[in-house]
């Protein structure tokens, strides 16, 4: 039998009803439910099954289109976010239309939400399996819609996740562009340090990924440079980029740069190393930056020329913003995260100048830092140093209600407590003789080898754990050179400490980062701790909700430098995918203009959501539809006066029938 | 020699996923399996953390995907012996067990199953429940091919008259079979087990009833598990004061198993929510050393139990003993309150056993491992699913212990690397 002879026949239904384990069967009455919509017309078949989308459950539906029994299916079972396209694959797979299939959700709007009303459930499960049957009667078959995807790739933001999948798509022959809104590469990551278990410094592993783009002539690298529109869709994303110039033409020598430094007026805070150390308004944040050449800060630069005068024509002091647009199939967002910055007064921060930051500490460990690695305090010799975990992280309404945003941020930063720990030895391996002091919660070393780390921390460091209560945050009273931490410590049946530090690190944990406008286009959704969402945790990790844009790295929540490669690469691969194929097959729930009775008036154009997704062919003066843009939100069918226009699959009629199975007495 | 372009060794999440990250490239993959069955450890969960989504649900999808796609050959109830890097890709040496049935024949009509007259412990079940000696070996399997357990069997002959496929699918006849295959690269995805419940004695011997393995518990929850209802082995009766020992096989270096095991907060915290789930009068203990829900949504997962009732208590167990009414009676040293030593009854106890490689399928290649026997990353923080041989990638928990997601993560990326490798050679 052809396709076309399955479903031209009047419509035998199939209808199957999912147990999900008991997800569903535990509280709905899946047998009377089969039952009951067994006794509709065109029902040909009506039973139930512990997992339908099992092999041996998706092989009855199968069996049962071979066999002729059915030519439309019904399936009642989770969301169809999970498993339409399961279902649909097994239409396929058997020459059956896969839009001849009805896929109803009786879990998360069933069984999960009415636990305690079997009856109610039940009943429930029953009208909207009966919507369903009507609806897949009046189904038609339908193709996908076939779009062909640009061979290239967007990246926005070149810190770990952005490397890793540029070097990885580029070795698959796509063109990718990597854009940064700083200067260099290398994202927060590259000021962090020695990184446990290696300990290889962040900077190595950041030159360690920039070969990886260097003399690449697959990538091609936007410093300075941040998206300022976009539009489009899966296959073909058209993205304006704004580059400002660096101000520095071409390579400079060493010598070149260190006048160039040494005459520049202008000093400003280094951002890289967290404000504890200053800069000239042309730098580079250390020798190894890549790209090898210096930039300058327009922010601060006062355009003395000075530099220029010693710079043998290789600095260009007239700012410059240049627009480059590119078009490409896929994006992958790669903005990372922020640190969070601690308030005036929170543990004493900005008090005193010795309650620091954990990133400012990891900078002045660096032996090639600010500080040549040297812990500095004013000169006095530092006896007694202590550590806060979790500060910005775990927050609980209650005990961090203090904070001037009045926003808590619940979630565990994950990568703090090895940082800590990590740090403390540098600080004991520097000073034998310093007493150190650890104030937290629960010491999260979970990764590789860290559990050791946490031992070698307790053991040869001889530091003092303390662990405090979420809801009696330790207090920090600050004079003018001594800090004061009193603490409840909880290893001790909550006795009271009083500690006397000379120096105070707040271990800060990571904030979502600002995806910029890209996100904003594209109306990315967010999580409940307002980092970026995937679609599934486990079944689409690295997927948006919008076709063609990927998730790399700490975009998505805190991750660790080999959390974020892996990722990045698992986000490559996913666009490889697309990439290589070519082609992209979406969904055909567009909306379609019924030419005869469009009389081109424009309300539809007006409520459109999509820009581009609908406009009027001014040689028929008819409404006419961009499938790739159009998102199916039929805004347009609701305003058409003359109900030209519906959505295909979704049409009117449809509704009217399943709202009149719902409704029924 | 039939050629592939990528062999990956293990048919658990990391490995299904890396497969079909490769196949929607086009590329052709044979993926073996040592059990009767593709699906892993995974396929066991009840559910799964931080959504509490079935764990069947996201499994079966992935499994039938696996089973169906053009581009995956799959073999299950086959061992890798040797895999041996040459100067173009990979000779993988794989040793196929006998199933006794056929896979060409069998329709799974599980007719041998009824008719067979011996009942074994089931493995899927984790020995909570019993299966015949030839059955299909649990509901959602793919294949769906009886297999026979040669130990059992007693030749009585009944499955092999029932069976209603022409020729026969019972064959008792089947011999192991060694083939050998080619490929450009490899990704070994082998997965873990749990350290045995008697890995510490002071809390097992194996022999008390109701304390019981962390998967068993996983069994227990899952609605289509062997009791098909939560109760206690020794008795059924409905446990009113359950205790959970964390770190129970991880962090302890008197077992051998000194690192954290980083699943086992998290598992123990959701069997805890779906316990009270199904019994909301009953008393629920966490003990614990440090909780770390250190993944996205984990810590508000975590708060969220803590505000359903369970109970967290930070204190290290020193002793279990069994009662005479298969109570179980626990040492404890609270550390937050009175910091002294003291005795807790439960009627249940479920142990956060900790991951061990599943060394068998490693000693096959020369990849490199750690002391523990989990692959080596060789350039660990910036191309985390290189090891020791070119053209061979690791995913999952064969690299050490991780969750679902990150296993996820990490089977894309080998999927990637594999991809760049084979395209490098081609």
């Amino acid at each position: 039998m052809t396709e076309l002879e399955k479903t031209n026949d009047a419509p035998r239904i199939g209808v199957y009803v999912c147990h999900c384990g008991g997800n569903i069967s535990d509280v709905i009455d899946v047998k009377r439910v089969a039952e009951e919509i067994g006794k509709m017309s065109g029902v040909t078949l009506s039973t139930d099954y512990i997992f339908m989308c099992s092999d041996p459950g998706q092989q009855k539906i199968k069996e049962a289109i071979k066999a002729g029994t059915i030519n439309r299916v019904v399936v009642a079972a989770c969301s169809p976010r999970l498993h339409e396209l399961t279902f649909r694959r097994a239409l396929t797979s058997v020459g059956l239309n896969p839009f001849l299939l009805e896929h109803v959700n009786i879990r998360e709007q069933g069984s999960w939400v009415h636990k305690m009303d079997h009856e109610g459930a039940t009943e429930k499960a029953i009208r909207l399996a009966r919507g369903a049957v009507e609806k897949v009667r009046l189904a038609k078959p339908l193709d996908m819609l076939e779009i062909k995807s640009l061979p290239s790739a967007l990246i926005i933001g070149a810190g770990p996740a952005g490397l890793r999948a540029a070097a990885d798509l580029s070795r698959r022959n796509s063109t990718v562009y990597l854009v940064e809104k700083t200067p260099f590469t290398g994202g927060n990551t590259v000021k962090m340090g020695k990184l446990y278990p290696t300990k290889e410094d962040a900077k190595e592993i950041i030159s360690k990924l920039n070969e990886g783009i260097h003399n690449n002539l697959k990538v091609v690298l936007f410093t300075n440079a941040e998206i300022v529109d976009s539009v489009g869709g899966i296959g073909n994303f058209k993205t304006k980029i704004k580059q400002v110039s660096r101000g520095i033409l071409s390579p400079m020598t060493v010598a070149e740069f260190k006048e160039a430094q040494a005459v520049c007026p202008v000093e400003v805070d280094d951002e890289f190393n967290y404000k504890i150390s200053k800069r000239k308004a042309i730098y580079m944040p250390y020798d190894t930056a890549y790209p090898q050449m210096p930039a300058i800060d327009w922010n601060n630069c006062n355009q003395c020329g000075k530099c220029a005068e010693v710079a043998n024509g290789k600095i260009d002091l007239n700012k410059k913003e240049e627009l480059i647009e590119i078009e490409t199939g896929i994006v992958i967002v790669a903005t990372g995260y922020e640190h969070y910055q601690p308030y005036e007064g929170e543990y004493g921060f900005g008090k005193n100048p010795n309650i620091i930051t954990l990133p400012q500490l990891i900078r002045m460990l660096d032996e090639k830092g600010p500080t040549k690695g040297a812990i500095t305090y004013k000169g006095k010799k530092i006896k007694n140093i202590g550590f806060i975990h979790c500060v910005g992280s775990r927050q609980q309404d209650g005990a961090d209600s203090n904070n001037p945003e009045k926003r808590l941020n619940a979630h565990c930063s994950r990568v703090c407590c090895t940082a800590t720990l990590q740090a403390i030895n540098e600080v004991k391996e520097q000073m034998p003789k310093v007493n150190i002091y650890d104030l937290y919660q629960d010491i999260r070393t979970y990764g590789r080898d860290a559990e050791e780390l946490y031992y070698e921390t307790a053991s040869k460091s001889g530091t003092l754990f303390f662990r405090y209560n979420p809801m009696q945050l330790p207090k920090v009273t600050v004079d003018k050179d001594s800090i004061k931490v009193v603490v409840k410590d909880l290893l001790t049946q909550g006795e009271e400490m009083e500690i006397e530090m000379d120096m105070l690190v707040l271990a800060t944990g990571m904030l979502p980062g600002d995806p910029g406008v890209f996100a904003d286009k594209y109306k990315m959704p967010k999580s409940i701790d307002r980092f970026l969402q995937e679609v599934h945790p486990k079944l689409r990790p690295v997927e948006t909700a919008i076709g063609g844009i990927f998730l790399a790295g700490t975009v998505q929540a805190p991750f660790d430098t080999t959390e974020t490669t892996a990722i990045a690469a698992a986000a490559a691969v996913k666009a490889a995918s697309i990439l290589e194929g070519g082609t992209v097959h979406l969904e055909p729930f567009v909306a379609v203009v019924d030419k005869i009775k469009c009389k081109g008036h424009g309300n539809c154009i007006k409520v459109c959501p999509a820009a581009g997704a609908i406009f009027i062919n001014k040689e028929n003066n008819k409404a006419e539809v961009n499938p790739v843009l159009c998102i199916s939100c039929g805004n347009c069918v609701a305003v058409c006066p003359e109900r030209a226009i519906d959505v295909q699959g979704f049409e009117i009629e449809k509704f009217e029938k399943i709202v009149d199975e719902i409704i029924k007495v | 020699m039939k050629k592939y372009h990528s062999i990956v060794v293990g048919a658990g999440i990391a490995g299904m996923e890396a497969s079909l990250n490769l196949a929607a490239q086009g590329y052709k993959v044979l993926l073996v399996e040592k059990e009767p069955s593709i699906g892993g450890n995974m396929i066991g969960l009840s559910k799964v953390f931080p959504t509490l989504d079935c764990s069947s649900c996201i499994t079966t999808p992935k499994m039938s995907e696996t089973a169906h796609s053009d581009n995956i050959e799959v073999m299950t109830y086959a061992e890798v012996s040797s895999i041996e890097k040459q100067e173009t890709g990979f000779k993988v040496t794989v040793l196929k067990k006998p199933r006794y049935v056929s896979e060409k024949h069998c329709i799974g009509c599980k007719k041998c199953e009824d008719v067979c007259p011996v009942y074994v412990k089931h493995e899927f079940e984790r020995e909570l429940g019993a299966k015949k000696a030839v059955c299909i070996p649990f509901t959602t399997a793919i294949p769906q091919t009886a297999v026979l357990d040669p130990k059992y069997c007693m030749q009585c002959g009944k499955c092999y008259d029932v069976c209603p496929t022409e020729p026969k699918s019972i064959e008792f006849d089947q011999e192991p079979e060694t083939l050998d295959f080619e490929a450009s690269s490899v990704i070994i995805a082998s997965g873990f087990k749990l350290t045995d419940i008697d890995r510490k004695k002071e809390y097992s011997t194996g022999k008390e009833k109701n304390v019981v393995a962390a998967m068993q518990m996983e069994r227990i929850l899952a609605p289509s598990g062997p009791f098909g209802s939560v109760m206690r082995p020794s008795d059924g009766k409905l446990p009113e004061n359950v205790a959970f020992i964390l770190c129970a096989g991880s962090r302890d270096k008197s077992i051998g198993v000194p690192y954290c095991s980083r699943v086992c907060c998290m598992y123990s915290i959701k069997q805890a929510m779906l316990l009270s789930g199904a019994l909301p009068i009953a008393d629920i203990t966490i003990y614990y050393m440090d909780i770390r829900a250190f993944g996205k949504g984990y810590e508000q997962f975590y708060r969220n139990a803590e505000a359903m009732g369970i109970k967290f208590v930070k204190a290290k167990v020193s002793k279990v003993k069994e009662l005479e009414n298969t109570d179980l009676e626990l040492s404890i040293e609270e550390i937050e309150t009175s910091g002294s030593p003291k005795k807790i009854v439960h009627d249940l106890v479920i142990m956060a056993n900790g991951i061990l490689p599943e060394i068998d399928q490693l000693k096959m290649s020369n990849v490199g491992t750690d002391k523990y026997g989990f692959i080596k990353q060789e350039k660990m923080k910036y191309d985390p699913q290189v090891t020791n041989i070119e053209g061979l990638y690791f995913a999952g928990v064969a690299g050490g212990p991780k969750d679902i997601t990150d296993t996820i993560a990490e089977a894309g990326a080998a999927a990637m690397k594999a991809s760049i490798y084979i395209n490098s050679n081609k």
